[in-house]
């Protein structure tokens, strides 16, 4: 199957063809929304390996699942699910493997060439932009795994907040709490940094 | 009147919505103070700036292919059957073999088992209880008591001699009329007879007598 071909497959298609035990079409699907449920797993873990782990652990509890799956919402709404119950289920076990955390400076070393963070740390912006990347990171890196995912769901993901307190099993007063629990500490740690101006930030937008 | 508080909650309800642009009701706030308006433009910035960090941490596309190839293996390792290593011993294979047995047939066998070990416990129980024991108490028994009564009636060798001539003798009795002192000649005015008469004869008396 071509490239051409598999964008021309609807994912309902695929779902379907998953359903019936198709590998790749599973596979297929699993590239579409691999990336943002690594995203989601290295934010809540803060660790690259633990969240290549969680994230293919969720991927094949959803292949298992499945044949499960009605088409009454969408498969990502499904997925993301999965993805939180999976999350959860780690963190009352506590069964990371790795108990520290991707630093910082661990991830720009790992992925300096690669990665859309500046290598040229030479510049002033570029400094500027690596100290505004950092103390975001760490940043949601004060907030506890539950407070850091209740954030990237409502900031990330887009979720209503009903839908977070149905998701993660409690109020929806505590997710907007959380929520802005996060927010109070990245602005408090973005003003250690000189205020960005909008410029600099659309700038850091784009490179990122 | 600005209140800077109030604008600061305001604020935070507009964040935590995630709404992206302000209310009219904030905006005129805003408007009448510089602080607020900075506050909110820093907040809103910093929810920006954060959104795109996040983004920006995932890996490079080298780093997908190895991803998936390595998915794709755990997904067909979890399909495949697990391959036994060595063929196990007939003993092994015994405790391991299970016969599919449809759900009635399953319950009919462990109710007839629970029956057979409850008759069984009972059947112990009963033979225990037929040992002899003595047992010594006072037991009350209704006996009928049948009262005899006797009575004598004593025959009057006048009135004997009356009813065989054919006179009537009086309904008194012979013991009434014996009792008294003087013979009253018989008569039998106003004699009834009783329905009934049981009469018990006691010979004997005077030595004559038959």
């Amino acid at each position: 199957m071509t490239d051409r071909e598999t964008e021309l497959i609807s994912e309902a298609d695929l779902i379907r063809l998953a359903q019936a035990d198709d590998t790749d079409a599973f596979c297929q699907l699993a590239e579409r929304y691999a990336r943002r449920i690594y995203l989601l797993a290295f934010h809540y873990c803060r660790n690259a390996q633990d969240a290549e782990d969680l994230s293919q652990e969720v991927w094949l509890k959803a292949y298992q699942s499945l044949t499960g799956f009605r088409c009454d919402a969408s498969f990502y709404t499904w997925l993301r699910r999965i993805t939180i119950n999976t999350f959860l289920n780690h963190q009352r076990s506590r069964s990371f493997l790795r108990q520290g955390q991707t630093t910082i400076a661990q991830f720009l070393a790992l992925d300096a060439n690669t990665t859309s963070i500046p290598s040229d740390l030479a510049s002033e912006k570029a400094i500027f932009n690596k100290v505004l990347f950092e103390n975001v990171m760490n940043a949601l890196a004060e907030l506890t795994p539950s407070q850091r995912l209740i954030f990237l769901l409502r900031h990330y993901e887009g979720m209503s907040y009903e839908e977070i307190a149905n998701a993660m099993n409690c109020s929806v007063g505590t997710a907007k709490k959380s929520v802005w629990r996060a927010i109070v500490k990245l602005r408090s740690r973005l003003e250690v940094v000189e205020s960005p101006r909008e410029e600099t930030l659309a700038e850091l937008a784009t490179e990122h | 009147m600005h209140n800077c508080k109030t604008t600061r909650d305001l604020m935070t309800e507009l964040l935590t919505e995630g709404a992206a642009t302000p209310t009219h009701e904030l905006l005129i706030e805003l408007r009448c103070c510089s602080e607020c308006r900075e506050e909110f433009d820093a907040l809103k910035n910093t929810l920006y700036v954060t959104t795109r960090t996040i983004e920006s941490v995932a890996p490079p596309d080298e780093y997908w292919s190895d991803y998936h190839a390595s998915l794709r293996r755990k997904l067909l390792a979890s399909r495949a059957p697990a391959v036994t290593p060595s063929e196990p011993s007939w003993w092994a294979r015994l405790f391991k073999t299970s016969v599919p047995v449809p759900v009635p047939v399953g319950l009919a066998l462990v109710l007839l088992f629970a029956g057979a070990l409850l008759y069984t416990s009972r059947a112990s129980t009963t033979k225990q209880q037929q040992e002899p024991t003595v047992v010594r108490m006072p037991v009350e028994v209704p006996v009928i008591q049948e009262r005899v009564v006797t009575r004598t009636v004593y025959r009057d060798r006048y009135r004997t001699v009356v009813l065989r001539t054919g006179s009537k003798v009086n309904d008194q009795s012979t013991l009434a009329r014996s009792q008294k002192s003087d013979v009253v000649p018989a008569t039998l005015i106003g004699f009834k007879p009783i329905e009934q008469i049981k009469l018990t004869v006691i010979k004997g008396g005077t030595g004559n007598e038959k």
